[in-house]
């Protein structure tokens, strides 16, 4: 999937204070783009964007040639279904459900993943033994390890990842990367993140202040 | 992940709160389904209340009590009265007392006796005489739909119409009764009885209840040791019914009231009473019923939106891997209907369960017709759904005005 920015920029409350511009941003198909900055600049809030969470207050954010937000609210339920994986920044597991049910939650191709893919993207960030264990009692590393292979576990065509390494020892951080990049094999992976350790797995990498203005 | 399963998941993985809503529900559902059903039989016992004669004679006690005991076949068996005051009365005779005086009994249109002498299940066998079906006026008169009258020797019985249906009586059947104890104590005999006749549906009490011979009744009485419970060994009766001039009254009154065991009081004038007793209990009960049942309504809604709108991480959540507003909430929905649906069913077994008991215990515990109780518990049912839904409407509201960006944020 073509990721394009025009113009985008992000206002914030109270002030309406631009928390961030971004004139421009390109990424090709099956490109994986490595994001890094300072902390509040705002890259956790384009991710959203892009997304379609979060709509700019100008600007465009366009997938294949489709601007996120002139769709309306079911297209873009439907991108989000249908093409886009997200690893959050909080994780965002459901804590009264096992890690495979969270995985569970996930569709591929209109339907909802059952639990041998479950069982196999577990698998894939070493967390099959730990499968029937409530999101809630999980160490901080395990939830990112759950959150990755849920984003994982559908057939994404856009990847957005939220610092997934940042809480994984070297060790894991390897394992959840080459889960990521393999499951990114097909898609376009845009991850956000202060992990040094990244970059040399990425072919792009951007620098979000010298990206952006604010 | 269907809403089904999510919607099962989050009620069954968070047990503690789940389990406290539905306890919560369900006492609603139970105490909301009682008193809707209490207030209503008690405006029922309107229905199958014979409002027969102008006067009713029985053991010294309350009015009311004297009225629902003999029109309406109510509560414990009373204390008895002599029979010879019936006859008395009935001839027309001189009554002479121990202190060597009489007096005259004003002149009456007939006299029916009630004795309370058995039963089988929830029926009563009374023993009357032939008066019962021959009334004055005989527009209130009970009619033969099949068979005959009793005879006065025989072990036989005339079963009203709801008696006959709900035991399947037909003429020629035999009947065992038991001849409860007038001692109160716990030993009942068994007596085998004959139906005669079925009488035709008055839509009163007399429906619900068997009729013997009053001398039969008598005779089964003796075989008990009433010494302690009658002076009058089984020459005994519990009420009469009399039909007279009004202008009798205030004579038969004095009469009876202050020179016998017995107490006579007006019929209409009962029933006026218990109109007026009942109209404000009515007023009120409906209040308190209408009451309990928003404050069930209240509290399931309040429950429900709490637990609701603590999951707007959990919606934001959802939201973000693609799920529709409708998708999620249809989860809520059903959730609310799992909630709901188990709560009901715990309360609706409860109220199956102990409506029985705190009916009796309330005094309620009449024949009626008019009221279908199982319905009235089904109206709760539905209104507790019906604030179920809306209270999931309030966080499907929230839901559509949230910041999905924020909310996963935390912020």
């Amino acid at each position: 999937m073509k990721v394009r920015i025009e113009n985008l920029r992000v206002r914030i409350p109270p002030d309406d204070r631009t928390l961030f511009f971004l004139p421009k941003l390109r990424v090709a198909s099956r490109e994986k783009v490595l994001i890094q900055g300072a902390s509040g600049m705002g890259k956790t809030t384009l991710l959203h964007c892009l997304a379609g969470l979060r709509p700019p207050q100008e600007g465009r954010a366009l997938a294949d040639g489709r601007d996120l937000y002139r769709l309306d609210e079911r297209g873009r339920d439907r991108f989000r279904r249908d093409e886009l994986a997200v690893i959050f920044q909080k994780l965002n597991l459901l804590p009264h459900l096992s890690s495979l049910e969270n995985v569970m939650l996930m569709r591929s191709g209109g339907r909802f993943v059952g639990r041998e893919r479950a069982r196999e993207v577990l698998a894939a960030v070493r967390m099959t033994h730990r499968a029937s264990v409530l999101a809630a009692r999980l160490s901080q590393g395990e939830q990112q390890r759950v959150a990755v292979a849920r984003a994982l576990a559908g057939t994404p065509r856009l990847i957005l990842a939220d610092e997934p390494t940042s809480s994984l020892d070297d060790d894991n951080a390897t394992v959840v990367v080459e889960a990521l990049l393999a499951a990114a094999r097909e898609a376009t992976l845009i991850v956000v993140s202060h992990d040094r350790r990244l970059r040399e797995r990425f072919s792009r990498c951007i620098r979000f202040e010298e990206a952006a203005t604010s | 992940m269907n809403a089904w399963r999510l919607a099962w998941l989050n009620v069954s993985r968070r047990a503690l709160p789940s389990a406290i809503a539905v306890v919560a529900i369900a006492w609603a559902a139970a105490a909301g389904g009682v008193m809707l059903k209490l207030h209503t039989l008690s405006q029922s016992r309107f229905a199958t209340l014979a409002a027969e004669g102008q006067s009713v004679v029985g053991a010294k006690s309350g009015g009311m009590d004297l009225l629902l005991g003999s029109l309406n076949l109510e509560g414990d068996l009373p204390a008895f009265i002599p029979y010879n005051l019936f006859r008395s009365i009935r001839s027309a005779e001189k009554i002479g007392f121990e202190n060597g005086t009489f007096s005259h009994i004003p002149p009456v249109r007939a006299v029916v006796p009630f004795l309370r002498f058995g039963s089988v299940g929830p029926f009563a066998a009374v023993g009357t005489d032939e008066r019962f079906l021959r009334r004055p006026d005989h527009s209130d008169s009970p009619r033969l739909e099949a068979g005959r009258w009793f005879h006065a020797d025989a072990p036989e019985l005339v079963a009203g119409a709801e008696a006959a249906r709900r035991l399947r009586l037909a003429p020629g059947a035999a009947v065992t009764l038991d001849i409860a104890n007038p001692t109160g104590e716990p030993n009942v005999r068994r007596a085998e009885f004959s139906v005669t006749g079925i009488l035709a549906p008055t839509g009163k009490i007399w429906d619900f209840a068997l009729f013997a011979c009053l001398r039969q009744g008598q005779r089964q009485l003796a075989e008990f040791d009433l010494e302690s419970v009658s002076i009058w060994q089984n020459q005994v009766l519990h009420y009469f019914l009399i039909y007279h001039e009004s202008a009798v009254f205030p004579r038969l009154q004095s009469l009876i009231n202050q020179r016998t065991v017995a107490q006579i009081v007006s019929v209409p004038e009962e029933i006026a009473k218990l109109h007026e007793l009942t109209g404000l209990g009515r007023r009120f009960g409906l209040g308190f019923a209408a009451l309990i049942l928003f404050m069930a309504g209240a509290c399931v809604a309040a429950m429900t939106i709490a637990r609701f709108d603590a999951m707007s991480v959990h919606m934001a959540i959802l939201r973000a891997l693609g799920y529709s507003k409708a998708e999620i909430a249809g989860s809520l929905f059903l959730e609310g209907l799992l909630l709901g649906g188990l709560a009901c069913l715990i309360g609706g077994l409860g109220d199956f369960l102990f409506f029985p008991r705190i009916r009796e215990w309330v005094g309620l515990d009449f024949h009626g017709y008019a009221v279908r109780l199982p319905l009235l518990s089904g109206a709760v049912w539905l209104m507790i759904l019906a604030a179920i839904a809306c209270a999931v409407a309030i966080p499907v509201v929230k839901l559509c005005r949230q910041d999905v960006d924020q909310s996963l944020k935390g912020m």
